[in-house]
């Protein structure tokens, strides 16, 4: 049984489809992880519908308007997530982690 | 066509090689002669083939070419290093075979009915390269990893094998695809060619980035496609040059760091031993489920060749350098070197140009 196949390749020029997506972080140096400006998020499990307009969680609520706060529906049925920022100094990363852990 | 495998073969990562040996297992040609057991080609076909698989064992029925019992005519060695042997491979070292590679103007296809399949007229032999190594292992990544839409999904290694993972999830319905690499030129063909998003190593936080991007969850599957030579600290590379690790594994330790609960973690990269501070407890504790494997082509080229001929899937910015077979040693080096933005490097017979 001896198949054999001649390993040649031939080249023709294909215009590639081309798409766009983009660079996530641009920046130089690694950011420190609590510095201003960076968001937080968990994902709850409540549909999107329900926590919209509504009241915050108390954890979250009691940062008052040293955060702002973003909710997104989370894909693939996951429910909410809860994106989190500091705007300023009056609150630390850690936390703005331990609210969302607890409005978890 | 080079693979990052072949740096592995190459940089003796893999120590089976001997002199005289053949390298090369990504190839696409016309078939010049058949032998009297191939019913499926005839000469002056055009054909890209995969690994080398029987198509009658247990494992080839249940669609696991690569697991092949018997196409790995030398399985002492893998069934002393790994419990088993594997099934063969062309210009792979000895340890999958010994088969003389495509880095040649003419290379014997064994089992040419399951390895080797027709290129559609509308698909260019270029493109179609692709389906014979990267783009299968890529798909594979992707549909044994489990990517479903709704996913976010990690990619590590912008290589040829990481974009084709990351288009690969992409098509399948991923909401949100991540590529990690940190060459610059590469992570610009994933935003333009593949469409997915990127993240540059060595300027971010990793885990805090896929965390954050991912609503806190983590990426629901992880598709590593870095490899044995991964970047690593100067304590992995030490311990691999005095042998008390054969492999790197960085970005496998990374992606089991970075990965949801109950998500899970797809080794393409390729590894040839053991390896050091592997992150078990996140594993077992997360509930995550790690697989791997050497790719299983057969079950995806077909499909891949019809997407290609639907243009979903592109290959040719991967084809950074074409140069005739007599220069390899020079595209070898390009490749190894990442030099003048190479990412694959094809090689073209004399008797083709
Ligand atoms: N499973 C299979 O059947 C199969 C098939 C083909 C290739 N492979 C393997 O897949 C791997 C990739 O192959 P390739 O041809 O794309 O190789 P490649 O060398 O072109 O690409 C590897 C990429 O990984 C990047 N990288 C290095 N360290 C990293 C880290 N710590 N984090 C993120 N990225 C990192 C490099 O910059 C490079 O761009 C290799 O190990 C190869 O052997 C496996
Ligand atoms: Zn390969
Ligand atoms: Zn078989």
């Amino acid at each position: 049984m001896r198949p054999s196949t001649r390993a040649a390749v031939l080249l023709t020029a294909t215009a590639a489809t081309a798409v766009a997506a983009r660079r996530l972080v641009a920046a130089r140096k690694e950011p420190p992880a609590d510095r201003i400006g960076r968001t937080h998020a968990v994902t709850v499990e409540r549909p999107y519908d329900e926590l919209d307009g509504q009241e915050l969680p108390d954890p979250l609520r009691e940062l008052g308007d040293a955060v702002t706060v973003e909710l997104r529906e989370a894909p693939g049925d996951r429910g909410t997530e809860i994106h989190v920022r500091r705007v300023d100094d009056r609150v630390r990363a850690g936390d703005v982690r331990r609210a969302l852990r607890e409005a978890r | 066509m080079t693979c990052g495998s072949d740096l592995h073969l190459l940089g003796g990562y893999i120590p089976f090689m001997e002199k005289g040996d053949v390298l090369g297992h990504e190839f696409a040609g016309e078939i010049v002669e058949v032998g009297p057991d191939v019913k499926a080609h005839r000469v002056g076909d055009r054909v890209v083939v995969s690994f080398i698989a029987c198509g009658k064992c247990h494992y080839c029925h249940r669609r696991e070419f690569s697991l092949c019992d018997n196409t790995n005519t030398n399985p002492a060695i893998t069934e002393s290093l790994w419990g088993h042997a594997v099934g063969g491979c062309f210009g792979y070292s000895h340890a999958l075979g010994g088969n003389a590679g495509s880095h040649a103007e003419y290379v014997r296809v064994p089992f040419a009915d399951i390895g080797a399949f027709t290129i559609p007229d509308a698909v260019s032999e270029e493109r179609a390269l692709f389906a014979s190594d990267s783009a299968s292992t890529g798909w594979m990544g992707a549909d044994l990893g489990g990517v479903r839409p709704g996913h976010v999904v990690a990619v590590w290694g912008a290589g040829a094998v990481g974009q084709m993972a990351a288009r690969a999830a992409i098509l399948l319905g991923a909401e949100r695809v991540v590529v990690i690499d940190r060459l610059d030129y590469r992570l610009r063909q994933v935003e333009k060619f593949v469409g997915a998003e990127t993240l540059d190593f060595e300027r971010t936080n990793i885990h805090e980035e896929l965390r954050e991007l991912s609503g806190g969850r983590g990426p629901d599957v992880c598709i590593e496609a870095v490899g044995m030579e991964a970047q690593s600290s100067p304590y992995d590379k030490v311990k691999q040059q005095l042998r008390l690790q054969t492999d790197r594994p960085t970005a496998v330790r990374e992606a089991v760091h970075a990965c949801a609960k109950g998500g899970s973690v797809f080794v393409l990269g390729v590894f040839a031993g053991f390896v050091d501070k592997f992150p078990l407890g996140a594993m077992m504790n997360k509930g995550l489920t790690v697989r791997g494997a050497q790719m299983h082509g057969q079950r995806y080229i077909p499909m891949l060749l019809d997407r290609m001929a639907r243009d979903e899937l592109t290959t040719e910015h991967l084809a950074t350098h074409t140069m005739p077979l007599t220069e390899a040693a020079e595209g070898y080096r390009l490749f190894k070197e990442k030099e003048d933005d190479c990412v694959r490097a094809v090689f073209l017979p004399s008797s083709s140009s």
